[in-house]
């Protein structure tokens, strides 16, 4: 216990703030009946995965979760959930079956966890320490930007691929035309001339125009 | 006691288990399903940098570059097809979503039919 | 320089130019314009490919690598495709606009790019790219048809599934990648190997590390855990769709396993020997019991893939170059099979749909052979096929998986999967008792009559299946010979 307090340098301080509030916000997320306060659960969970990754030294994909997911995902998610007007989930009912489904994942990962505490160390030989403090002459973003349009060009090309289908298919789903909507038709404006759209006329009086 | 990567492993294992025990809870409600997902690949994230760190390598954060990128483009096309299906029936609730349902289920299970099978989305 | 993924690379451009054909008004006449033009491209790559299969060997910037059993995957795929556009361009002359659209094809194009750079990847990171590209489209074709709420379920089904099965996969990744340092296949096959000789080093993270990322796989080609969704699916999605699904996305599955299983996991094939083992009888029991108690067509045929694939699977398990061959080999039978029997259902949808019935449950199959005398004695010899009655290729293709099983010392579990497989021929032989031996259901029924554009378009590839599984039995070792020449 006491090497334990001994240990707590502000980095292992930080790792434990962070790891602490990430596990309890997963479970937030996981167990709140509301999807908006589940999403937002989910943004907490993920700035503090970010505060995890700054630790860890990778600044960049720190930013990126930050940008990305609180930024772009999780507003997508409340805008949907807004959109949508979506009741609060059910309360859930186990049943039997999915009784039985829980207890096998969680076996399946109650072992994997026991084999690492058992054997991480032992088996990686590698001590990972926290390079929050480490001098580097090249900093993470850089590091990364310098392989990642280079050796990782046939990658990136296909990631810029599967953004584009994801954006053809969202708009093929979610397009649809609406019976009664007034749309501007520009071929038709176009072809109006004077002669099909105007009529000179000299109404009498008393007659207005027939 | 120095914080290593196994302690960050640890994190992301706990993570792992606690999206898949979200996808059963709320198997549901699918807006929950998907930021479940999102628990997943967070913790595969955390997985990734931690080992890269262990390395003093940069693929492991690459790859996670990329996850962030594809998992964005996979919540705007699922995120599309729940909006269709809102349309088509103006709730959600995969509890609602029995218009497939196995003709054998009731004689496995005595559960009323489609609810709560394993033919569900679990 | 870059003519390995040269049919990927004009996929993508094609696709990127019939885009732009997407802002044209008159839709219809757009997409079946774009329906012959795409299957002129799929046809000349065919022939292109086809003419020397070793000339597009080659490694690409270490992320992919061709070789000639990638090659012979993709000709396959290029034949599927093939037909699969000829039933597109068919179902256009039966007033079936649902894919009358250019963005239906750029949406397929990219599809089949990413199968194709799926199964040439080489390093985990491309593979999962190409896995997310293929499965993002397949979200948007299953979910094409917008107004119909069955198939809306049947694409939310599959889209958590698939999405839960490819984060399965990314975590097995990063634990390999944690005892590896790269993911590079060779790198990872070459780091494995050198651990594993290691005696007494730490194996539980790296069995973890590949049960996760071979469960990921596994789901593609629904072995048993995993195999929830082809009975749902097939029974909501389009037909067409459903098509896809049952031969692209299987080749594209069973095809990376096995560059899984070659490459980077080579040193650990006792574990994934007794992986494959149980997951295959798994599979066989439980698709072909489930099946028995179907109704529905669709959803039978669901049940059935799964017990097919677990045939593939206990093949696998017969560990060496020689299991997977044989593997491979069932893997084509089973796809002509399958693509001739579900393009005559199609033809038979139609064609039944335009006089007012539908072909949805068995009983709707009551009298059939009455109705269409051709198209039932097809249907018949495809069902015997899958049921695996000897003078037909599928009988070979179980045959070949006993021999390996009973080479392997195994018979016991060749002997398990040859009864559950009695078990579920009952089934198929229950559907052609319907067609040939029931009365129809209305007395006044009428023939089907000739019809040429439907002959041309969806006879003629199911007439070309068929005459693969009739005369197969007559050269089976064109066949073999070739799988022995690919997997050298």
């Amino acid at each position: 216990m006491i090497e334990f307090f001994n240990s707590l340098s502000f980095s292992n301080c930080m790792f434990y703030m962070f790891s602490g509030v990430i596990i309890l916000s997963a479970v937030a997320v996981i167990s709140v009946r509301n999807p908006v306060y589940s999403v937002l659960f989910l943004i907490v969970t993920f700035i503090n995965a970010a505060g995890l990754f700054i630790l860890l030294g990778a600044e960049f994909i720190a930013f990126l979760m930050v940008i990305v997911y609180v930024g772009a995902v999780a507003v997508l998610f409340l805008f949907v959930v807004m959109m949508l007007n979506i009741r609060n989930r059910p309360l859930c009912t186990i049943n039997r079956q999915l009784k039985y489904t829980a207890i096998f994942i969680s076996g399946i990962v109650g072992i994997e966890i026991f084999f690492l505490t058992r054997n991480w160390g032992k088996f990686s030989g590698k001590e990972c320490i926290n390079r929050v403090v480490e001098n580097e002459t090249v900093s993470n973003t850089e590091m990364i930007g310098q392989v990642l349009y280079t050796e990782y060009f046939y990658p990136f090309q296909i990631a810029g691929l599967i953004l584009f289908v994801a954006m053809i298919g969202s708009i093929v789903l979610t397009l649809r035309k609406r019976a009664g909507v007034r749309r501007q038709v520009t071929s038709k404006q176009l072809y109006r001339t004077k002669e099909n759209s105007l009529i000179l006329t000299s109404p009498k009086i008393g007659e207005g125009v027939q | 006691m120095s914080i290593g990567t196994y302690h960050y492993v640890f994190i992301g294992a706990i993570l792992f288990y606690l999206s898949l025990l979200g996808m059963i809870i709320n198997r549901k409600s699918l807006i929950h399903l998907l930021v479940c997902l999102e628990l997943l690949l967070l913790a595969v994230n955390i997985n990734f940098v931690a080992f890269s760190s262990a390395f003093l390598g940069i693929r492991g954060q690459i790859f996670t570059v990329f996850i962030l990128t594809i998992s964005a483009a996979e919540i705007a096309i699922g995120l599309s097809i729940i909006v269709v299906y809102f349309r088509n029936r103006g709730s959600i609730l995969v509890d609602d979503a029995t218009t497939l349902v196995d003709d054998a289920t009731t004689l496995v299970d005595d559960a009323p039919k489609g609810k709560g099978s394993i033919h569900d989305i679990s | 320089m870059g003519a390995p993924i040269f049919a990927e690379v004009s996929f993508v451009i094609v696709a990127f130019v019939y885009l732009f054909l997407s802002f044209v008004r008159d839709q219809k006449r757009i997409a079946q314009l774009l329906s012959y033009i795409t299957l002129g491209i799929l046809v000349s790559l065919f022939l292109y490919f086809i003419g020397d299969l070793e000339r597009f060997i080659g490694n690409i910037g270490g992320f992919f690598n061709v070789t000639k059993l990638v090659m012979s995957s993709k000709l396959l795929i290029l034949f599927v495709s093939i037909v699969l556009l000829s039933l597109v361009g068919g179902t256009f002359f039966w007033k079936d606009y649902l894919f009358a659209r250019a963005e239906f094809f750029v949406i397929f194009l990219f599809m089949l790019a990413g199968s194709f750079l799926m199964i040439e990847a080489f390093d985990f990171l491309s593979l999962y790219l190409a896995m997310e590209l293929q499965a993002l489209s397949l979200y948007v074709l299953l979910a094409f048809k917008k107004d119909d709420p069955a198939a809306i379920e049947a694409a939310v089904k599959y889209f958590v599934l698939s999405s839960v099965a490819s984060g399965v996969f990314l975590y097995g990744v990063s634990f390999i990648y944690g005892v590896v340092g790269d993911t590079n296949f060779l790198l990872v096959y070459e780091a494995l190997n050198s651990i594993l000789s290691v005696e007494g080093s730490e194996k539980t993270i790296i069995y973890i590390g590949m049960a996760l990322v071979l469960s990921g796989l596994v789901f593609k080609i629904s072995l048993v855990p995993f195999h929830m969704w082809p009975p749902d699916i097939y029974q909501g999605a389009p037909i067409w769709v459903v098509t896809l699904l049952a031969t692209v996305s299987k080749i594209v599955g069973v095809t990376v396993i096995i560059n899984l299983l070659t490459g980077p996991f080579k040193a650990l094939s006792d574990q994934w020997e007794l992986f494959f083992l149980v997951l295959g009888l798994l599979s066989i029991a439980i698709g072909s019991l489930s099946a028995l108690a179907q109704n529905n067509l669709l959803r039978f045929l669901g049940f059935s893939t799964i017990a097919h694939m677990g045939f593939i699977s206990l093949s696998m398990a017969g560990g060496d170059y020689m299991g997977l061959e044989k593997a491979y080999v069932y893997l084509i039978i089973y796809v002509v099979m399958i693509l001739g029997f579900f393009s005559l259902l199609m033809e038979g949808k139609y064609r039944l749909k335009y006089i007012g019935k539908k072909l949805e449950n068995l009983d709707d199959f009551a009298g059939f052979s009455k109705i269409a005398p051709g198209m039932s004695f097809m249907l018949a010899l495809f069902l015997f096929s899958l049921a695996g009655i000897p003078p037909l290729a599928g009988f070979f293709a179980k045959l070949y998986v006993v021999i390996v099983l009973v080479r392997e010392n195994l018979t016991v579990y060749a002997v398990l999967a040859l009864l559950f497989s009695i078990l579920g021929a009952f089934y198929y032989l229950r559907l052609i008792k319907f067609m040939y031996f029931d009365e129809p259901k209305d007395k006044n029924f009428t023939c089907l009559e000739f019809d040429f554009k439907t002959f041309i378009f969806f006879r003629v590839p199911s007439l070309l299946c068929m005459l693969f599984i009739i005369f197969y039995a007559i050269w089976p070792n064109r066949l073999i010979n070739f799988v022995t020449f690919i997997f050298e």
